[in-house]
């Protein structure tokens, strides 16, 4: 059931109803039911791996609570054996903890990865052996299930959350269910954190108009986002990029940009929907997106997109490989010799490097990815090594680095740069992109802006120019939303004005919507992954 | 205290000693300087920070890393 279609806005209407109304002593039940009947839609036999994702992460946090328990509650002991009880007590944690990931991570590995991995071994094979070999790799026919990295993700923040003490581990394995399976979240996420998530199902909520209309407001720009210019971009971008064959020079880079503002508006969009649809239960999911396209920087871009996924790897796997024996070695070593400057960007290396690689397998199990995260590692690293550099470049160039001009030109470069990432991204594979460099590269063919053969790849000139207003509009409500909450300051606004901004917003979606008979709906891009 | 915004000061002069100025949110310090941090405190008051100390707002101010270190000091 995706959000875009009319049986979820169903769905959701009689959950809403029901909510505030027969349901209102037993909330969370409802959204525990609704929940699982909103995956269903998605194959009900895939039910079955959230299920035991689910229960296993809770059985084994809630081992490892118990010997924390156990260990708190020893009153008469002396300091040493307190001691030598805490360490057996780690282990005894440890190996639980271990058995969960290899319940959970197993699952998640062979069914996302087994199948790339098989077929990348055939391929060292073959190039090896210079022989194509006389058995084909060996192939599961599974279909993955919908959300399966994003509930993993949670279950594993969950459970190292509680192994590191840093929460206790829930009593009852239907609240934790909730927490897993919530239905605005386990599709495309946000990843959110349960001490942040879990307490918000707590309690009674009561109707309040301002909060159910302000959610439903969020969902409808989500919608506008998604349904008029992602879906309308898709046109344009997928045109260009499926039959790449057939095109040469500046269509690339055009492509390219409408790509990165698609994405941008298709995530952002059904994050907004996501939102908005838990914000009318009175439940607030983390926030994923903070206006990443107006970043100065790689890194404070990745602060701004997608930002549980990089919350997430920062805090467990950025920190714990940070942290291991061999990174403190590092450390010291490079202390001693180099000092603090040298040493905090040699010892960054390796854990920026591990967490771009698993970052870029995350996001689909091809080398394409791979390549897309290690570029995005890459400018992180480099960027890191050479921080001292960098910051003397204003001052030579006689620039203020707070200049508007100064700001546009860094926010400009940033864009670029994940542009060039986005041709890995979206191509078939590596050698596509590679291809797509040199057909870029090899001839401009300009006149094509002139001659109107642009409005003849997906999108004729009234869509093409709709879509780029519709960009303009995009950037300026960005730009609002930096400097004020429109949300609080439309409720200001007399009633009428409301209502025709609203019939406005909903006329369009409806009007210049890409849906309908004859129109297959393109897919969110995060549901992928 | 006072060892710990030396520390601190040494480590990046844009820290001031003003207790409860963001470091971490307002983009004074990054995860990886957390990191190289961790390591300057471990070794300037012999404390050990284990995985469940390491998050971003035990080391968002002066007074978060002071009671940080006070925690780990008592254990």
């Amino acid at each position: 059931m995706s959000f875009t279609s009319l049986p979820f806005l169903l769905f959701f209407a009689a959950t809403l109803a029901l909510y505030y109304t027969i349901f209102r002593k037993a909330q969370h039940w409802l959204l525990l039911v609704a929940s699982i009947i909103f995956y269903c839609f998605a194959g009900p036999k895939y039910i079955l791996y959230v299920l035991a994702a689910s229960f296993s992460t809770w059985f084994f946090a809630r081992s490892i609570s118990c010997i924390y328990q156990e260990q708190d509650s020893l009153k008469y002991i002396k300091a040493k054996a307190l001691e030598e009880r805490k360490i057996q007590d780690r282990k005894r944690a440890l190996r639980l903890l271990r058995v969960d990931f290899l319940v959970i991570l197993g699952v998640f590995l062979v069914l996302k990865y087994f199948n790339f991995l098989s077929q990348s071994l055939a391929d060292l094979v073959h190039a090896v052996s210079g022989t194509a070999s006389a058995d084909s790799p060996v192939l599961l026919h599974l279909v993955l299930p919908l959300g399966l990295s994003y509930y993993t993700f949670t279950n594993i923040g969950y459970i190292l959350d509680v192994f590191w003490r840093k929460l206790p581990a829930e009593k009852s394995w239907f609240r934790f269910l909730l927490f897993t399976i919530y239905f605005p979240h386990i599709l495309q996420g946000p990843i959110d954190r349960y001490g942040q998530l879990a307490p918000q199902f707590e309690g009674q909520k009561r109707f309040d108009y301002a909060q159910v209309t302000s959610g439903m407001q969020l969902m409808l720009w989500g919608y506008f986002k998604k349904m008029v210019i992602a879906d309308r971009l898709n046109l344009f971008v997928s045109e260009v990029y499926d039959h790449y064959t057939d095109y040469y020079g500046i269509i690339f880079p055009i492509a390219t940009i409408l790509y990165s503002v698609q994405i941008y508006a298709d995530f952002s969009g059904c994050m907004d929907i996501a939102g908005g649809a838990s914000e009318a239960f009175g439940i607030s999911l983390a926030k994923n997106f903070e206006h990443p396209y107006f970043s100065r920087t790689i890194p404070e871009f990745w602060r701004r997109w997608h930002i549980t996924l990089g919350s997430w790897f920062k805090d467990y796997v950025f920190f714990p490989v940070s942290r291991s024996e061999l990174c403190k070695r590092l450390n010291r070593f490079t202390r001693k010799k180099w000092g603090n400057s040298v040493s905090r960007s040699l010892t960054s290396v390796l854990p920026l490097f591990v967490v771009w690689l698993l970052t870029g397998i995350w996001h689909g199990a091809a080398w394409k990815y791979v390549v897309w995260g290690l570029f995005h590692g890459g400018l992180i690293i480099g960027g890191t090594l050479s921080a001292g550099t960098l910051a003397k470049v204003p001052g030579l160039l006689r620039l203020h680095p707070d200049r508007p001009g100064w700001k546009y030109v860094q926010m400009a470069r940033t864009f670029t740069l994940c542009c060039i990432g986005r041709v890995f991204f979206r191509a078939d594979n590596l050698s596509a992109t590679l291809d797509i460099f040199r057909r870029t590269l090899s001839e401009l063919r300009v006149w094509i802006l002139f001659d109107g053969s642009l409005y003849t790849c997906g999108l004729d000139r009234p869509n093409f120019i709709l879509a780029v207003l519709c960009i303009i509009l995009l950037y300026h409500v960005s730009r609002l939303q930096e400097r004020i909450s429109i949300r609080k300051e439309f409720a200001g606004l007399p009633l009428p004005v409301r209502w025709v901004i609203l019939y406005t917003a909903i006329f369009s979606v409806l009007i210049f919507g890409i849906y309908g008979p004859g129109y297959d709906a393109a897919q969110f891009i995060y549901n992928n992954f | 205290m006072e060892k710990l915004v030396e520390v601190l000061r040494s480590f990046n002069s844009q820290i001031t000693a003003d207790m409860d100025k963001r470091l971490v949110t307002d983009g004074v310090i990054d995860s990886v300087d957390i990191v190289s941090l961790i390591a300057e405190l471990e070794d300037a008051f012999q404390i050990s920070i284990p995985m469940e100390e390491v998050a971003e707002e035990n080391f968002d101010s002066v007074r978060a890393m002071w009671k940080m270190i006070e925690r780990l000091q008592k254990k």
